[in-house]
């Protein structure tokens, strides 16, 4: 189960392991909306390599990066040869039969494609440098101008740290749910459809209950520890902000000055 | 319903359905993974309120890296990628349907609001095909809802007579009573 409590981390002690997981965050996404402006072949050169420097510097081997993309294959080559094949607009470079590739349909599959990968990489790089306990932390903290806007950033905050918590644990209690329910006789793997979802049922049921009485459990343990909501509570885990961190988004924030007024 | 209470009951129920996407009967050749089908039994079971915020916590797990999107994926891009309407509108698929059920409610009322609320995520899944993949709308139908029609009205029959048992199994737990 540690696969699932450390997410897709990848220890390490680069630089970019290293960064406030608030600047990472927001970082990747002011990359994403980079990514958006790049609509031209310079645009998409210049962001290749920025991706490419910021690869190197978290030190975490590219097989991992690849790994992501691989997951995400078909729907990547699904929707750049879906764009080859039926944009018509451009000149005629190949035809036979029904298909018919243009020029202008090339570059658009090309810039899809580019897209794509230069998503997955981002978000990847964050994902596999940021614990998700302290991804979880930046999140509260980037939410909190919307406390202004009376949405309740700290108790949002909170559940995703309790979520996090229970990921392991349930995913445990379904394991030993079904080995129970083997040794009694149930058997998952075999019969018609109609029987296979009836055999949920005793794995259902009983995660369904036992997760529910944990709720209670926990609420009942915070408010005897005297949890009383948000209002004036102190916090052990303080994130740190550093001079890093700064020329991290300003990178960025000059890098997406560039494409601004590089993109056609 | 006191104060904690409020906050863990999604918390477990994002965890709940982040642990039963995972759980994939082996149909046919193609893995059949259960990410909707949770969505829907979670919002079959619970309030509107612990609904979307289930569904809402469920997402940002995902987001953060956790790999409990259906087949292990995880991150951002899936927030962002050409499928992320699917997504997002589980927040609408959860909110409708505990709108429209309570604990009392029969087979054929369950299997309706599960109809409407996979419905919208079919239409969360056009928009995203549309808009970020840059598919015209009618492509997006044929490609993104057509071949997920069947197995996901087997999805919803299986939703709709998996909840009665549960739901009167689970009538005696705190959550009902209060």
């Amino acid at each position: 189960m540690d696969s699932m409590i450390l997410g897709r981390y990848i220890p390490g002690d680069s630089i970019v392991h290293r960064l406030d997981p608030r600047s990472k965050l927001l970082a990747m996404m002011l990359l994403i909306l980079i990514v958006f402006w790049a609509n031209n072949p310079l645009t998409n050169l210049i962001l290749f390599i920025a991706t490419g420097i910021f690869i190197a510097l978290s030190g975490v081997s590219l097989s991992f990066f690849i790994q992501g993309l691989k997951s995400m294959f078909f729907l990547i080559a699904f929707t750049t040869i879906f764009q080859l094949f039926f944009i018509s607009n451009g000149n005629v470079l190949f035809e036979f039969s029904f298909v018919r590739i243009t020029d202008y349909a090339l570059q658009q599959a090309g810039i899809i494609f580019c897209r794509f990968v230069l998503i997955i990489f981002f978000s990847t790089l964050l994902t596999l440098t940021t614990m998700p306990l302290s991804l979880a932390s930046a999140v509260e903290a980037l939410l909190a101008p919307l406390k202004r806007v009376k949405v309740p950033v700290h108790e949002i905050g909170l559940m995703l740290s309790m979520s996090l918590r229970f990921v392991p644990t349930l995913m445990d209690d379904t394991t030993r749910i079904m080995n129970a329910q083997k040794a009694r006789g149930v058997d998952f793997g075999e019969g018609s459809i109609v029987q296979k979802v009836k055999a949920m049922i005793p794995i259902l049921i009983p995660l369904f209950a036992t997760s529910l009485k944990r709720a209670d459990s926990l609420a009942i343990a915070m408010e005897a520890r005297g949890y009383q909501g948000g209002k004036g509570r102190s916090q052990y885990r303080q994130l740190k902000w550093t001079l890093k961190d700064t020329l991290t988004i300003l990178v960025i924030l000059v890098l997406g000055c560039c494409l601004f007024f590089l993109k056609s | 319903m006191k104060k904690a209470h409020v906050y863990a009951i999604p918390a477990i129920g994002a965890a709940l359905i982040a642990v039963l996407a995972q759980i994939s009967l082996p149909i046919g050749p193609v893995p059949f993974t259960l990410q909707n089908f949770a969505i829907g039994l979670i919002a079959t079971v619970f309030r509107p309120r612990e609904a979307v915020l289930s569904a809402g916590l469920y997402l940002l797990l995902g987001a953060i890296g956790l790999p409990v999107f259906a087949g292990g994926g995880a991150g951002f891009q899936a927030l962002v990628g050409p499928t992320a309407g699917y997504l997002w509108f589980y927040l609408v698929y959860s909110g409708l349907t505990s709108s429209l059920t309570n604990s009392k409610s029969g087979v054929v009322k369950i299997f309706l609001a599960n109809l409407l609320g996979d419905a919208l995520v079919f239409v969360g899944g056009i928009l995203s095909l549309h808009f970020l993949a840059g598919m015209a709308f009618e492509k997006a139908l044929v490609v993104g809802v057509l071949p997920f029609i069947i197995p996901d009205l087997g999805k919803l029959l299986a939703i709709s007579f998996i909840s009665r048992p549960l739901l009167q199994r689970l009538k005696n737990q705190a959550y009902f009573t209060n």
